[in-house]
Parts: C-alpha cells; sequence; structure tokens
C-alpha cells in the first residue's frame, strides 16, 4: 500500500545543541485518524510546521502523496492551535469565514456548516461564539476544499468531554470517507477508541503505537506519574 | 442648501465624498492586522515628502508619494526584523518622519503654511487634485475589490492563506503599496494628522454595529462619508477647520456608540 505521507530520516534542529527531530521515520496511509502525542516542548507543533512547510527540514526526505514537497489547497488544509485567538476581534459571520476560501456553491458552503453543527449559528459572528464553536468553524474553512489531508494541532484543548466527543466522531467519519487525519492531542485517552494510531515523541524519537499498545503506554504513563506524586 | 453655490464647498464636498469611501477600505484591513498605527506613521511620512519637495523645488505631492511608499516598504522589512513587536517597527517610522520632516521645514526659507499640511486644506482643492483624488480612487477601490477574497483570508489566517497557494507576499505588497499613495494624497487634502483618524475611527465604529465583514466595511464608509460631510457643513458655519470638525465629530460618535454599548 502507498503512503499519503512520509517521513524519511528527518532530523531538526532549531539551534546546534538541541536536537528537535532526530532521524525520524514513519508512514502515514489512506483512511487514517492519527494521533501525535509526547510531553510539552517535545516537538509536535514541529513536526506539524514541517509538514506544512512552514519550516525547512535539514536532512531527510518528507513526501507527500508520492511527492517531495508539493502542496495545494485542495491537498492539505490546517486547523490551528489557539483558534480563538485568531478569530478575536474578526468582524465576520460564520457563513462568510466557511464561504470564503472556496468556489463552491452558497449550498454547498450551507451544507458543510451544517456537518459541523453550526446551521443556527451561520449568520452570527465568530466572535460571539463558544471556544467550541469558534474550532468547528475552524474545521469547516479547512474542510470546505475536500483537502486529502487535514491536520489539526490540539483541537480539543478548552472544549468539554461531549464536545470532544462531537469532534472525534467527526473526524473519525471523516477519515473513513477517504480524509486522512493528523491530530497533535494530550487527550491520548479520550481519543483511543476512534484513531488508528498513534505516534508518540519524545527525546526527538518517535514510536509508533497501535490501538493495542496505547493501552499499555496510558497505564505505563499513569503509574509513572503516580510514583511521581509519591515522591 | 446655498452653501453648495460655492464652487469651492462643491469641490470640497466630491473630494470628500471620494476619500471617504476609500480610506474605510484600507482601514478595515490595517485594523485588522493590528496596525492601526500604520496610517499616522506614513501620514507623517508624507510630511517629509512634501518638506523635501519644496526643498527641492519639485511638486510636493508627487515626492510624498514616493516617500510614503518607500516609509511603508521600510516598515515592512522592520517588522520582519522585529516579529514580536510589530508596532516598534511603526513607532521607528514615526519618530524617523517627525526628525525629517523637522529637519528639512528649518531649511526652507519661503514661507509655506505648514498647518495647512498638517490640518488639511480641503476647501482649497484644486481641479487637479479632485482629478488625482478621482483616479485614485478608482484605482483604490478595484484593488480592494478584485483582492476581497484574499485580503480576507490574509488578515483572517495569513499561514492558512499560504498553505492555499495564495500568493500572500505579492498582495501584501501591492496592499502596502496602496495604501502609502492613498495616505500621501488623502494627506494634502484632508491633514497629515487627521488621514489616520478618518481611516480607523469609522471601521471602528462600523465594527460596533454590524454583523459581518460586508456589512462592517459598508456601515464603516457610510459612517466615513457621514463625518466628512456633517463636518465640511459645520466648519463652514461655525468656521472651524474641516479636517480638525471631522476627525473631532468622527471621535466623539465612536465614544457615544461605546457609550451606548455599555
Ligand atoms: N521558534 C523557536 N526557536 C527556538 N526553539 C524553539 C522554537 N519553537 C520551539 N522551540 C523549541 O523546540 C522544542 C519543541 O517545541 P514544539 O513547539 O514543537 O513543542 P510541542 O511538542 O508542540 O509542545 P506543546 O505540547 O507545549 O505544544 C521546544 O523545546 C522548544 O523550546
Ligand atoms: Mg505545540
Amino acid at each position: 500500500m502507498n503512503s499519503i505521507i512520509e517521513f524519511k530520516n528527518v532530523s531538526f534542529a532549531y539551534d546546534k545543541h538541541n536536537k528537535v527531530l532526530h532521524k525520524v521515520n514513519f508512514k502515514i496511509y489512506e483512511n487514517e485518524f492519527v494521533a501525535i502525542t509526547g510531553p510539552n516542548g517535545c516537538g509536535k507543533s514541529t513536526l506539524l510546521k514541517l509538514l506544512l512547510n512552514q519550516l525547512k527540514k535539514e536532512t531527510g526526505s518528507i513526501t507527500i502523496m508520492e511527492q517531495e514537497q508539493h502542496y495545494n489547497y485542495q491537498v492539505m488544509a490546517y486547523v490551528p492551535q489557539n483558534v480563538g485567538l485568531l478569530f478575536q476581534n474578526f468582524p465576520a459571520n460564520v457563513y462568510e469565514v466557511v464561504g470564503m476560501n472556496t468556489k463552491k456553491t452558497k449550498q454547498q458552503v450551507i451544507e458543510m456548516i451544517k456537518t459541523v453543527g453550526l446551521e443556527k449559528q451561520i449568520k452570527h459572528r465568530i466572535t460571539q461564539l463558544s471556544g467550541g464553536q469558534m474550532q468547528r468553524v475552524a474545521i469547516a474553512k479547512a474542510l470546505i476544499n475536500q483537502p486529502k489531508i487535514l491536520v489539526l494541532d490540539e483541537p480539543t484543548t478548552g472544549i468539554d468531554k461531549e464536545s470532544m466527543v462531537l469532534l472525534y466522531e467527526l473526524l473519525h467519519q471523516l477519515s473513513k470517507n477517504g480524509t486522512t487525519i493528523v491530530m497533535v492531542t494530550h487527550d491520548l485517552a479520550g481519543c483511543k477508541n476512534y484513531i488508528t494510531k498513534a505516534l508518540c515523541l519524545e527525546d526527538a524519537h518517535i514510536c509508533e503505537l497501535t490501538k493495542e499498545t496505547i493501552e499499555d503506554e496510558l497505564l505505563h504513563k499513569h503509574r509513572h506519574q503516580v510514583e511521581e506524586w509519591n515522591y | 442648501m446655498e452653501l453648495l453655490a460655492f464652487e469651492f464647498i462643491r469641490r470640497a464636498i466630491i473630494v470628500g465624498i471620494l476619500l471617504a469611501a476609500v480610506l474605510p477600505c484600507i482601514g478595515m484591513i490595517v485594523v485588522l492586522k493590528r496596525l492601526s498605527l500604520v496610517g499616522d506613521a506614513l501620514s507623517h511620512a508624507s510630511l517629509v515628502g512634501v518638506t523635501l519637495g519644496i526643498l527641492l523645488g519639485m511638486n510636493p505631492v508627487i515626492v510624498s508619494i514616493v516617500v510614503c511608499v518607500i516609509a511603508a516598504l521600510l516598515s515592512e522589512v522592520l517588522r520582519k526584523y522585529i516579529p514580536n513587536f510589530k508596532e516598534n517597527a511603526i513607532i521607528i517610522i514615526l519618530s524617523l518622519s517627525v526628525a525629517l520632516s523637522g529637519i528639512f521645514s528649518s531649511k526652507i526659507k519661503s514661507s509655506v503654511n505648514f498647518t495647512s499640511y498638517l490640518f488639511g486644506s480641503i476647501v482649497t482643492v484644486t481641479n487637479t487634485d479632485v482629478f488625482i483624488i478621482a483616479v485614485l480612487t478608482i484605482l483604490v477601490l478595484s484593488v480592494f475589490v478584485l483582492l476581497y477574497k484574499k485580503l480576507f483570508l490574509i488578515t483572517l489566517d495569513e499561514k492558512n492563506a499560504i498553505l492555499s497557494g495564495i500568493p500572500v507576499q505579492k498582495i501584501n505588497l501591492i496592499f502596502t503599496i496602496v495604501t502609502a499613495i492613498t495616505i500621501a494624497i488623502a494627506s494634502k487634502t484632508i491633514g497629515v494628522l487627521i488621514v489616520s483618524s478618518l481611516m480607523v475611527i469609522p471601521i471602528l465604529c462600523a465594527m460596533q454595529i454590524s454583523k459581518s465583514y460586508f456589512t462592517t466595511i459598508i456601515n464603516g464608509i457610510i459612517f466615513s462619508l457621514i463625518f466628512t460631510i456633517t463636518g465640511i457643513i459645520l466648519s463652514y458655519y461655525l468656521d472651524l477647520r474641516p479636517g480638525g470638525t471631522i476627525a473631532l465629530i468622527a471621535v466623539c460618535s465612536y465614544m457615544l456608540l461605546l457609550l451606548k454599548k455599555q
């Protein structure tokens, strides 16, 4: 099977002494829903920036759909961390934000907004939405052009359990319908039933967790934390 | 409306309407990029152009367009070097402009009336001015309409705009140049110290009452038209400076809107 995203021996450092990524290898296939996890500062956002071509890798290769660094909006879309910060004070309504990004018809834009469950808020200003609703606007904006790959950076921060489940279900459905999902998250426990695998980043290396090994990892982490608290 | 019998008042109102339509379009993007002070910096740069023009015996408006464009590009470059403190780039341009215009003006022997540049001279515009401003209006409005979607997406989320294949740098450059030209020309008629407020305040007012991006721009233009026309009429009857009157009406209206919202 051909991979949609492949990192081959990718290394990256902001400065010489601290390697953020060291010879990282992984493959992501079509219809996958992949979670990227790891402690604060381990380089998750950096990895996404490399994927999105916002940073230049030092060595190795990054291929997307068999091509080296070739992008257009139909291939990859991105939901940034802190959507609320971007939407702060921006005087546009939900329809404008989703519809401005596309050549799709009005009806298709409305359909998209319904998919993320915001049909009632369609004429509302984005500044008047809750954090979870803003997140969904950003997802609709990213999805409107039917990208092959959807990249999300910590989409669940500041979102209640219920909206979180709705979001995971939406992403799960999308991945089944052909969109590959790459999501950075600290909530492995919450999303473990929806994802196909997890990439765990630590000390500049990646280890891949399948559905079976995730449980062990979570348990191990839990025990580790309990031990730390006891001392 | 015996007022309209005067040729100079009619010209002032035409120029006022044209600038009132153009400035909020620029202001919208500038406010959303959180660069509201850029108008101030560039209008002061236009003053450098005016003083330099007079010193060199060249057309002040043309020189100030050139100086404004250079200043705008310089502030873009500075912003790249101090990315976390965008507003500092603007303060540097502002200080540099004040310094240079001060130095140049001290060298000018003739008795040119600087206050007319500082506070504007909308009632002394010539037919040539009207023509230049009409051309400018068409230029700015067509750039704004053509780039409407792209400017929206860039101001909302620049990184995603790049990813979507929008030529962000090119569009930012075009927008910067258009802004500089507009400010240089508007400074002469409406006043160096006032152009920035007429760019930003109508949009701030519109943001208080509008429900969408599109209506914010339309309402911004309407506010700006109201401020300008009432400003010109009032200033005539009360014998005040038009530029100052317009700016005062704008600020007071914004305050009232804020109070009403509370
Ligand atoms: N612009 C930068 N310049 C220098 N070092 C940086 C820069 N951005 C990040 N780093 C460093 O690189 C490392 C990885 O940062 P990154 O933002 O990728 O972490 P992260 O895994 O996303 O963390 P978090 O969970 O807190 O979001 C950190 O040690 C950080 O200090
Ligand atoms: Mg991060």
